[in-house]
């Protein structure tokens, strides 16, 4: 007869120490769970721990695993801050500041480690926690705060000084890499030129996109990154075209979307919306993984602030209204600076707005940040040290550039 | 429900199973927590199928490379996850809430190095779910460790060349900065 045991309750260890070691697949396993900090320092355990933590392969399924395990704690948002207003007024450099919880509660200072002629940086945007920085000029650089390094990146020679262009930063996840993407308009003909992190060049792409001859004029309109959905970078581009003998001109919108892998341009409709009211502002943006656009638009008692998402990537008709917010007691637009706007959605929803509003019609404009709920619409204040937010994307620990010419830690 | 009626060997929650470990300790199991142990489960499956005719099974299955204090300590831990899993059927979020609750409190009964006793059994057993859970029970327990302390833990030497060691400190300096004591 064999005497069965019921499973007991487990009890503290006393027993006899026999060693026992993990076999390398699971230490890795362990390895893979670690923050990018412990990484780092445990490189230095055995030969074996450092070539695996500095395999690319590594550094790639970092990225991903902490995606499908969602570590809440490791991710959050960066926010770039104008110059001269952080918390240290005689700071001068300007300030990344990492917002480590999705309530904006815990938020810590990245000062930016290398520093630009003009004096201003511009945020192009932030893919994995690698972020990228430029000028406006043919300075630009990669960053990478959670392992304090940095890459200046080859100057593209060939644009013309202060010409306005427009920026993107993605990530290939099909061959791990990062890529910038620079487009500019002399006036009907688009120069692009595309940096791949890997090649440390920039090569010339062709739009491939073939349009009406009558169109004089384009302007790609972002100051906000350009959102990174389905593979793709896309901007928001307004073709000013010639209507025809002796009818003037007239614009229309579109947006362009930029295949990161394959490095082809295409068009997407945007959705068909009623002319709100004369001053109004559409910008692109992503809302959980998808296309979004809100149109900003003045209302007699504030602003108005309409969510557009694109359930179905590409799809005209799936562009699906997701709600309208309304700022009371809001300034939208003075003399051409816009004072009020949606800065973005965090990772499980909210939308962060800035309002510039007054208490009464003579009170001073007074600036703060909410997070809205589009669904519930409820609103809630946040406190950013400083005044200007300028841009926000998320972030997460990343590895890259742990290895590369031209590379600087500091 | 359904899925249990048209499987070709009904089974019913109250089938308990026996599992005999290395130290000869024998663990009379509920079938819903020794099919979560993806080794059990293959047995079990291989053994219906040679064995037909048989409708309840009484196999006795060997674990010989599973001691019973490990294998108790997985019993509960299955036990539990598949309770919380019960209770929370239709609310993903409450039952992360639940489980994330119960291995805090678990962890606090368990020594480090008693992990990897677990780490072994659950992988022999390929238990996913804890498998998964011990390593990051593991990763946040050294975490903020020297590597000293992680090189005894894994049973592991430094194999660099002199010199290369200290170059490579040097290189993130900072991230050696604020490490617990051993």
């Amino acid at each position: 007869m064999i005497q069965t045991k019921e499973a007991r309750q487990h009890r503290p260890i006393l027993r006899r120490r026999k060693e026992l070691h993990l076999p390398d697949d699971i230490v890795f396993q362990i390895v893979e769970r670690l923050p990018v900090k412990s990484l780092l320092r445990f490189r230095c355990v055995c030969k074996s721990w450092k070539s695996y933590i500095n395999d690319p392969k590594f550094i790639s399924n970092f990225i991903s695993t902490r995606y499908i395990n969602n570590h809440d704690d490791d991710d959050g948002y960066v926010i770039h801050m104008e110059k001269n207003v952080s918390f240290n007024s005689s700071a001068k450099s300007e300030v990344c500041t990492v917002a480590c919880d999705r309530t904006f509660e815990s938020i810590s200072e990245l000062r930016i480690p290398f520093s630009f002629e003009s004096g201003v940086a511009f945020f192009v945007g932030s893919c994995n926690g690698l972020l990228c920085l430029w000028n406006l000029d043919a300075d630009m650089y990669l960053w990478n705060p959670s392992i304090r390094k940095f890459k200046r990146l080859p100057s593209c020679t060939d644009l013309k000084p202060h010409r306005r262009a427009t920026l993107g930063f993605a990530y290939d996840s099909q061959i791990n890499d990062y890529k910038v993407v620079r487009i500019w308009f002399d006036y009907h003909k688009p120069v692009i030129k595309v940096y791949t992190l890997s090649l440390d060049s920039w090569e010339i792409v062709e739009l491939g996109i073939s349009w009406s001859p009558n169109v004089v004029y384009y302007q790609v309109n972002s100051d906000m990154p350009s959102p990174f959905v389905s593979g793709h970078l896309h901007w928001m581009l307004i073709r000013i075209e010639r209507r025809g003998e002796g009818q003037g001109m007239r614009n229309n919108r579109m947006i362009l979307s930029f295949d990161v892998n394959s490095e082809k341009f295409n068009e997407l409709p945007l959705p068909d919306v009623e002319r709100g009211s004369f001053k109004e502002q559409k910008c692109l943006t992503s809302f959980k993984g998808k296309l979004a656009l809100s149109i900003l638009g003045e209302q007699p008692h504030g602003t108005s602030i309409s969510i557009w998402v694109m359930r179905e990537y590409g799809v005209h008709e799936s562009w699906n209204k997701l709600c309208v917010v309304s700022a009371e007691n809001t300034v939208f637009v003075v003399s051409d600076k816009i004072l009020t706007r949606s800065i973005g959605f965090t990772k499980d929803g909210p939308l962060l707005i800035q309002k510039n509003y007054k208490k009464t019609k003579r009170s001073r404009l007074k600036n703060k940040y909410v997070l809205i709920d589009p669904e519930t619409l409820h609103e809630k204040a946040i406190s950013i040290k400083g005044e200007n937010v300028l841009a926000m994307d998320s972030y997460m620990e990343n590895l890259a550039l742990l290895d590369g010419a031209n590379v600087e830690s500091y | 429900m359904s899925n249990q009626s048209e499987s070709p060997n009904p089974t019913s929650s109250s089938n308990k199973i026996t599992l005999k470990t290395s130290d000869n300790e024998v663990f009379e199991v509920e079938e819903a927590v020794a099919m979560k142990f993806c080794t059990v489960k293959q047995y079990f499956d291989d053994e219906n199928n040679n064995n037909v005719t048989s409708g309840t099974s009484t196999t006795l299955i060997p674990l010989p490379n599973v001691e019973s204090h490990p294998l108790a300590i997985l019993i509960t831990y299955c036990k539990k996850h598949l309770e919380i899993k019960a209770n929370n059927a239709d609310n993903k979020k409450e039952m992360e809430i639940d489980m994330e609750h119960y291995e805090r409190e678990f962890l606090k009964n368990v020594m480090p190095q008693e992990l990897t006793e677990l780490i072994l059994a659950a992988n022999y057993l390929n238990f996913k779910e804890a498998l998964d859970f011990f390593c990051r029970a593991v990763a946040s327990a050294i975490q903020n460790k020297s590597v000293e302390y992680v090189r005894k833990f894994f049973g592991l030497e430094s194999d660099f060349k002199p010199g290369e060691e200290e170059k490579l400190r040097e290189e993130f300096a900072w991230s050696f900065e604020g490490v617990d004591e051993d």
